[in-house]
């Protein structure tokens, strides 16, 4: 819909052109676009997770430590559980409550990355709809905001591993990758709701509930099954290696299943580039509606 | 000045919407669909429940050129901007702007109202895309423009609106240096002081140099600030042109001012009149009971308007007068015998803008009347010479009736008439210039005696 026209001989302005023609039909000068709108929108990206989460903070007691909650929940509740004999685990590489924690904070990070371009979408609807705003800057807040509060429950579960009786690797460091996959992953498939996300509420409505069963069939409260069909099932989950990845990676340091990884990182990457081609070309569309 | 510089190209846009909201989302999803499948060949049909917001625009602004976007609610002119910063694809056309485009069309994008003022100044600035240092450097001009004191550093959930307006106007203006600037009126919002001081922005920026689109109600603010204007009615442009032959053309459009008269007002001023024109006091005494029971304020009833006619110098009720041309204004009403004096008042008015061009006022003091039923009467007004400008008005003439209390409000009754104004002898019949009062005045293009030489002779 924008591609730049040869300029006027007398001008050196650069100029835009909007028509009624698919952007798709000049595919470079999309991809151009869209890197240059995002180089631009880093500032805008910047003020808006300012805003966002000072305003968060301003209005509530606890301020913060709302981010640190719901992981020691979580790990208390396992404990519990575990204890009572309500649920049979197996031993893990970690001590359980550990295991969980972890998995809990590594799940939050791909549900939320999973939740936020649709949310950020409609955040930012009001802006798209008066004023001409780099939709980059939108997603890039988005991940801005996921960063900030993930990054506080890990830097918690990091003191706790601290103080507990395991061993940490170097492997940490290629874990933070694994774990950029895991949100890549995520944010892919959340680019994909957001055209039909934006037009229609039944997306936003059924998203708790498929997350809720997509819990259940990823390895986060128990370790992941050996015995088939339920080892099968958690295995074509595209969660589980990348999830599994990060915590084989921080303990042991390597991968258990490298080439599932791979596999999975490899059409993450692709996901996401098509879903973010999608996600512009479908912004002026969703606009109007 | 305008070089020939072309800054913005619109060629044949259109635009189609949806009134359903249903189908309108589903159509979305099927525009989704063909824009990704590259259907490039836009479709001219329209589908069930689809309109035209615009059809077929054309113009060409060149650098310095101020452009005027007029027309009724509803005409289309948000959809044109909207098109303009490309927030919206056209459906078919193409439009191309050249160099920085800028918007003053909504202020305060984004502020957040539990965030003071301050680091919303710089939040609403990310918004439009300006960078941190240049906020920094201009943070002391800002905060001067938008007058808040003390206040900034308080959060703007607390603003009245006229503080968040100047807020965002104030940081909007004092940031933007665009090529093409896209500014609505509404923006002027405030007390008239700041108003004022708005328009006085307006009229810089659109003297540095930058191309103006310019959307507006204000027609004589456009012929004020426009040297060009497109005149947009239901989607369709009505007329490409010089400001002046614009502003005509809106106020030439049919319906646009009919202002709905309330019915029963209407009905009852028609059986006045009819049974006035029968026999005065004896009809009008038939007439209170005939009123279908509906027992108005007795206030209402004190008095009421029955006829305002507009009389040229023969004494011939007319509705098109030209410039100079000597107007006599009557007025018809019955009065309850209560009513011993009225104030009578004549006010010429822009039509739509409600500017008020000349304002005439007279106290009348009636003769008795019988103590039962209603009288008849008339006042009258000579406009001896009318200094209007070619033109639509409205002429409002007011009756009001003094409050024997001081405590109590005057009853005041008004009725509307359009005039038409046309040029005075001797001018061009088409209005090429702004300017609403005709000042006989004679040129000379030799020099003249001096102010002094002139009173002695």
């Amino acid at each position: 819909m924008r591609s730049p026209i040869p300029s006027h001989p007398k001008s050196s302005l650069s100029a835009v052109t909007y028509t009624h023609k698919s952007r798709l039909r000049q595919p470079a000068i999309l991809l151009q676009d869209i890197w240059q709108d995002l180089l631009a929108s880093r500032e805008l990206a910047w003020q808006l997770v300012y805003r966002k989460i000072n305003v968060r903070y301003r209005q509530s007691l606890l301020g913060p430590l709302w981010a640190i909650i719901p992981p020691i929940l979580a790990a208390l509740t396992s404990r519990v559980l575990q204890k009572s004999g309500v649920v049979d685990i197996s031993e893990t590489e970690l001590p359980y409550p550990l295991y969980v924690m972890f998995a809990t904070v590594l799940w939050q990070v791909f549900s939320r990355s999973l939740d936020m371009p649709l949310r950020a979408m409609k955040e930012g609807m009001s802006l798209l709809r008066t004023i001409q705003v780099p939709v980059e800057g939108l997603m890039l807040a988005g991940v801005g905001e996921l960063l900030f509060d993930q990054g506080i429950q890990l830097i918690v579960l990091a003191c706790v591993f601290l103080f507990a009786p395991v061993s940490i690797t170097w492997g940490i460091i290629p874990a933070i990758g694994a774990l950029a996959m895991l949100m890549l992953l995520g944010i892919s498939i959340g680019l994909f709701l957001v055209p039909f996300g934006s037009l229609y509420t039944d997306v936003s409505s059924a998203l708790p509930y498929v997350t809720r069963f997509w819990f259940f069939l990823t390895p986060v409260l128990y370790p992941p099954p050996e015995q088939p069909p339920y080892s099968l099932l958690v295995k074509l989950n595209p969660v589980t290696p990348m999830l599994l990845g990060v915590i084989d990676l921080t303990t042991t340091g390597q991968l258990n299943d490298p080439l599932l990884f791979a596999v999975v990182s490899a059409l993450t990457i692709g996901l996401f580039l098509v879903g973010w081609v999608i996600y512009r070309v479908a912004v002026p569309l969703l606009v109007e509606r | 000045m305008p070089s020939d510089e072309i800054l913005v190209q619109v060629n044949n846009v259109s635009k189609k919407y949806c009134k359903d909201l249903k189908r309108s989302l589903r159509y979305g999803l099927e525009d989704l669909g063909s824009e990704l499948l590259l259907q490039g060949e836009p479709k001219m049909d329209l589908r069930r429940q689809e309109f035209w917001a615009l059809q077929d625009v054309n113009f060409e602004l060149r650098r310095g050129e101020s452009f005027g976007v007029i027309g009724v609610n509803g005409s289309g002119k948000t959809t044109l901007l909207k098109l303009m910063q490309g927030l919206i694809k056209p459906t078919t056309g193409s439009i191309t702007i050249r160099g920085k485009l800028g918007a003053l069309i909504t202020l305060g994008a984004g502020f957040q109202p539990l965030l003071t003022g301050r680091e919303n100044i710089y939040i609403n600035a990310a918004i439009l895309g300006i960078p941190r240092r240049i906020v920094d450097r201009n943070i002391g001009d800002i905060l001067d423009f938008a007058e808040l004191g003390d206040f900034i550093d308080a959060p703007v959930k607390n603003y009245s609106s006229g503080m968040k307006g100047r807020l965002g106007f104030s940081i909007a203006t004092n940031l933007i240096d665009p090529d093409v600037l896209l500014l609505d009126e509404v923006l002027a919002t405030g007390d008239w002081k700041f108003k004022e001081r708005c328009f006085r922005r307006m009229e810089e920026i659109v003297q540095s140099g930058a191309t103006i689109v310019f959307v507006s109600h204000l027609v004589p603010k456009v012929e004020q600030l426009c040297n060009r204007a497109i005149l947009l009615h239901k989607g369709v442009v009505k007329l490409v042109g010089t400001a002046s032959e614009v502003c005509e053309a809106y106020y030439e459009m049919p319906d646009t001012f009919t202002k709905g008269e309330h019915r029963a007002a209407k009905r009852r001023r028609k059986q006045l009149a009819v049974a006035l024109k029968q026999s005065g006091a004896e009809a009008a005494l038939d007439l209170e009971t005939a009123d279908d029971g509906n027992v108005e304020n007795d206030d209402d009833d004190a008095i009421d308007i029955t006829q305002v006619q507009l009389l040229d110098s023969d004494g011939q009720p007319q509705t098109k007068f030209a410039s100079l041309d000597a107007l006599n204004v009557q007025i018809d009403f019955v009065r309850q015998p209560q009513v011993k004096t009225i104030r009578a008042t004549i006010q010429l008015l822009v039509l739509g803008d409600e500017i008020c061009i000349t304002h005439s006022s007279h106290m009348v003091a009636l003769p008795d009347s019988p103590p039962l039923g209603a009288t008849s009467g008339q006042v009258s007004c000579l406009i001896p010479k009318l200094l209007l400008r070619e033109g639509k008005y409205r002429l409002a003439a007011t009756l009001i009736v003094p409050s024997d209390t001081p405590e109590a409000s005057p009853t005041k009754i008004s009725q509307n008439v359009a005039i038409t104004v046309t040029a005075a002898e001797g001018q061009p019949s088409v209005k090429t210039t702004p300017g609403l009062i005709h000042l006989p005045v004679s040129w000379s293009d030799r020099p003249q005696p001096s102010t002094i030489a002139m009173r002695r002779t």
